[in-house]
Order: C-alpha cells, then structure tokens, then sequence
C-alpha cells in the first residue's frame, strides 16, 4: 500500500457501494441476466445468480472501488455461478437417475416464451453441451464481445488457453449446431 | 447469422424482473446473517485453552505484548441496545503490501454469547472497514457454516468445498485467508504460539474437503501481519488535540523507521511527525510503537492519518497504512 494509492482511494470512496450498486444495476442488470441465460437456460434462476452477485459486488466495493473493476468482477461472479449451477444440476439428474431407474424429466424454462423458438432452443441446447471452458469462452467473447485478454482475465486463465477453447468451441458448435448454422450464415 | 447474432438472438426475449429492491435488501441485511448449519469441511484450528480464553482479551491487550494494539474504539462499537448484547471483537482482513498479502486488523461488534461466530462471520463476509482490505474467502453464501470450540479445538466449518473450488483464489490469498480465519478464531494476533491444522493440498488441486486433516505447523512470529498498522488512529470525529497514533510494527529482522503524519485530502501534509524506532528487540517480533499526533493547529475537516515504515533495503518497499478522520472543533 502506498501513501498515493490511499489517497486515491479515499477519493474515489466518496462513492458508496449503494450508489455503486444502484448504478451498475441500472446499467448492467439485463445484460448480465441474459449472460447467465444462455448456460443456465432458466431466467429465474439466472436472475438469482446475477443478484448473489450484485450482492457479493456491493459487499467487495471497498476493495474495488471502481465501475471498471466491479463490472469485471460481476461477470466474473457471473460466469463463476452460472457453472456452479450447471454442475449442481449435473449432480442432482444423476442423483435422481440413480435412485428412480429413469431420466428425471426436464422441468420447462420458467419464462417458455422467450425460449420457445426453435433457433434459439437449438443455440442453447448446444451450448449446455459444450464443455464449460469452451462454454465461457465463447459466450464472453461473442456475446459480450470481449477481447482475449478481457476474457483471460475473467476466467483467470491464458490468453493462449482462450484462443484453444474458442477454436475448439467454434468447432464444436458448429458440428452440433449443423443447419441452424449453416442455413442462417 | 454470425454467433454473435445468434447468441444475442438466442436471448433478446429475455426480460428479467425488477429485482433492486431485492438485492438493497439482501446487501443491507447480509451483515447480520448468522449460517449456522452443520456440514461441509472442518477446518480446524488447534489452540491453546489460553488461546480460547482470549477471545475475551483481545479487546483490551497490553502494551507491552507485541502485536496485540488495541482496537480503533473497542468500546464504541458495543452495543447498548436492545437485542443482542455486543461487544468489539477482532477480525482479520487482507491488505496488499510491497511485499506481498499481509494480515490487518479491525474491530468490529460481535456478540457477547458468541464472538467466536461473530468474528468468522466477519471474516468470511468480507466488508472491512478500510477501504484497503478485503477477505480472501469468495463471496459464496454458503462458505462459513459455523463455528464451534471442542476440547482445545476451535473448529470451523466450511460449506460446499466445489464452490471454493470455483473461484480458484491465488495460492497466496487462499493461504492469506486461512490466516484469516486462524488469527480470528484464536482472538490473538502476534505472539500467540498456536498451532494450525491447514488443508494439505492447495485450491487449484483439490478443494478442502469433510473431515480433511493437515499438516500442524507451530506458528513462531507473526509473518503474516502487515508490518504497519495504524489501528490507534480512529476513524470517524477527532478533537483538535494531541492524538496517540500506537501500532505493533509489524515484523521485522531489522529494525524500522516509522513515520506518522496526517495529510488532507489534496495529500498536503498538515501534520508530521519525527521518524520513530520501534521499541524491542530484534528478532522475529512485532515491535510496538507510539506517537503523538498534534491536531491543535489543524482546522477542522476530512484528513487521513498514515502511518510508514521504511524500507532499510533500499528497495523503495515502504509499507503504508492510514484511517480517515475528521477533525471537529
């Protein structure tokens, strides 16, 4: 810590982590709920993951200090989340799959509306089956336009990492998306 | 379509639900949450009945035990309202240095029946007072399930190993915040030779899992805390009087120079003070030191009260730490 990165930081403390929270809210909310939307498909729960970050967020200000950071830090908590819960879920079918003898059923989207058409059921169909990294990366980077080392810095990985699973990730997608793809190019 | 267009396409109807109230809610209340289930990875902290009983203590140390400064204002932060009764405990945080992550401590209200709890929950909530530290355990809900003291053994109970997993922290913070944790479930900082059971493994092999036991290491100094901490300086009011500026130093094989002054918030030094040496021995100690601070001559306003140390290497590695303040008539 230094004398000039304290008085640094007395100044920018003049903002709260309220009037943080209620800006960035304002700024980000449906952004980052829709990020969390295309892993975890459901808005409700997509919504609570985007709020435990809000949450975390504003409980971190005094460590971040800055729109920057904590736009950064929110994506990250994002993406963080939106993978616990898919694992969770992964844990939970094939708890349910071992103890009944059957697939657990598949309970619809609470907001069917918005994922009813075809294309986009077909988008995140193949996304879930993608593996996470490639998953992450190619959401950050073509839905939230990212550069690599935005995104290498929000998963914390490599830059050369980020270009390897958003190769593979295209790739992959591409295969699994087949004339959705192919037909809209 | 390109997958950009898709991407977005595949998510333009999505229209979440006005959820601020919600969220100013849950920020506003989170710091009174109390998790008290019982599951998820133990990890335990060996300790001394002494190192239990200063629980107690730590709000009122000597001056002459190294390291454990008293709080900023352990008596104002109690509480004499209704509810439960509460008294200022330490709680370790984080703090950045030249030479690298340090341990630095506030006060804080914590209950009387149980500062044990209320401590940790400070600890694992990560909303420090100084803008400049923070908590090395990830905001996850679930992380701190409770705490509880069995034998001579304070156990602390981490929930859902995966979600520490993760947020994959930097070796050093994960190793910071075990610190963390340690330093405030033992209630004494510096000094207190103790001995803690880490998980064997580091986060990015393997998260801390049910029943985990490691390694025992016996703690001989203080390392871990920053080598300068103005915990004397109090925020908030202060009277245009002589004022005590008292921190442990920190540790240090050789002896340091400490500096204190009191700046506005142009950085515009109002207030210096001559460079002091630390009383003690040399040795792997903290080393207490007290100035005096005259505010008779400052008029009233914001200002902070820094407290360095400087850097005998010559490597420009001076370690700062400050409190803001506002001067009253």
């Amino acid at each position: 810590m230094t004398t000039h990165a304290l008085a640094g930081a007395v100044s920018a403390d003049r903002w709260s982590a309220d009037e943080a929270l209620s800006a960035l809210y304002a700024a980000h909310w449906r952004q980052l709920v829709r990020l969390a939307v295309l892993p975890v498909r459901d808005v409700g729960t997509a919504e609570e993951v985007v709020q435990d970050a809000f949450v975390a967020m504003h409980s971190r200000w005094g460590r971040l200090r800055d729109n920057d950071k904590a736009l950064a830090y929110l994506r990250q908590a994002v993406v963080n989340r939106s993978r616990s819960v898919q694992r969770h879920r992964v844990v939970v079918d094939r708890h349910l799959r071992a103890s009944s003898g059957r697939d657990p059923e598949t309970a619809p989207p609470s907001d069917t509306r918005a994922l009813d058409a075809d294309r986009r059921t077909a988008v995140l169909d193949a996304l879930g089956q993608l593996p996470d990294r490639q998953r992450e990366v190619l959401v950050l980077r073509h839905y939230l336009e990212l550069s690599e080392a935005e995104i290498a810095d929000t998963l914390g990985i490599a830059r050369g990492s980020v270009k390897s699973h958003a190769s593979r990730g295209s790739a992959a997608l591409r295969d699994l998306l087949g004339d959705v793809w192919k037909d809209e190019s | 379509m390109n997958l950009h267009e898709l991407l977005t396409d595949a998510v333009a109807d999505v229209e979440p639900r006005h959820a601020l109230d919600e969220i100013r809610a849950r920020t506003s209340g989170s710091r009174r949450r109390w998790p008290y289930a019982a599951a998820g990875a133990v990890l335990a902290v060996a300790a001394s009945f002494a190192a239990f009983a200063v629980l107690g203590p730590d709000t009122a140390p000597t001056a002459t035990d190294p390291g454990a400064s008293t709080s900023a204002s352990p008596s104002a932060t109690a509480s004499e309202s209704a509810g439960p009764q509460m008294r200022a405990g330490a709680v370790y945080y984080i703090g950045e240095t030249p030479d690298g992550l340090r341990l630095y401590r506030e006060f804080a209200p914590v209950p009387v029946d149980n500062p044990l709890v209320g401590a940790l929950t400070q600890v694992f909530m990560g909303d420090p007072q100084d803008p400049d530290y923070f908590t090395g355990w990830p905001p996850v809900d679930s992380t701190f399930l409770g705490a509880e003291v069995v034998d001579d053994v304070i156990r602390v109970e981490i929930g859902d190993p995966e979600n520490l997993l993760e947020h994959d922290p930097p070796v050093e913070q994960y190793a910071m915040a075990i610190e963390q944790v340690i330093y405030t479930a033992q209630g004494r900082g510096a000094g207190a030779a103790a001995r803690a059971v880490h998980p064997q493994r580091k986060p990015r092999q393997r998260a801390a899992r049910p029943g985990d036991v490691g390694t025992a290491r016996e703690r001989r100094g203080a390392g871990d805390l920053g080598p300068c901490l103005a915990d004397h300086a109090e925020r908030g009011d202060a009277r245009r009087q002589p004022r005590a500026v008292r921190g442990p130093g920190g540790r240090q094989l050789v002896r340091r120079q400490h500096r204190d002054w009191v700046e506005d918030l142009d950085g515009t030094v109002v207030v210096d003070q001559t460079p002091t040496i630390a009383s003690g021995a040399y040795g792997a100690k903290l080393y207490p030191y007290e100035v005096t601070l005259d505010l008779t001559d400052v008029p009233p306003g914001d200002y902070l009260v820094v407290s360095s140390t400087d850097d005998p290497s010559g490597q420009n590695r001076e370690h700062t730490d400050s409190r803001s303040i506002t001067v009253v008539d």
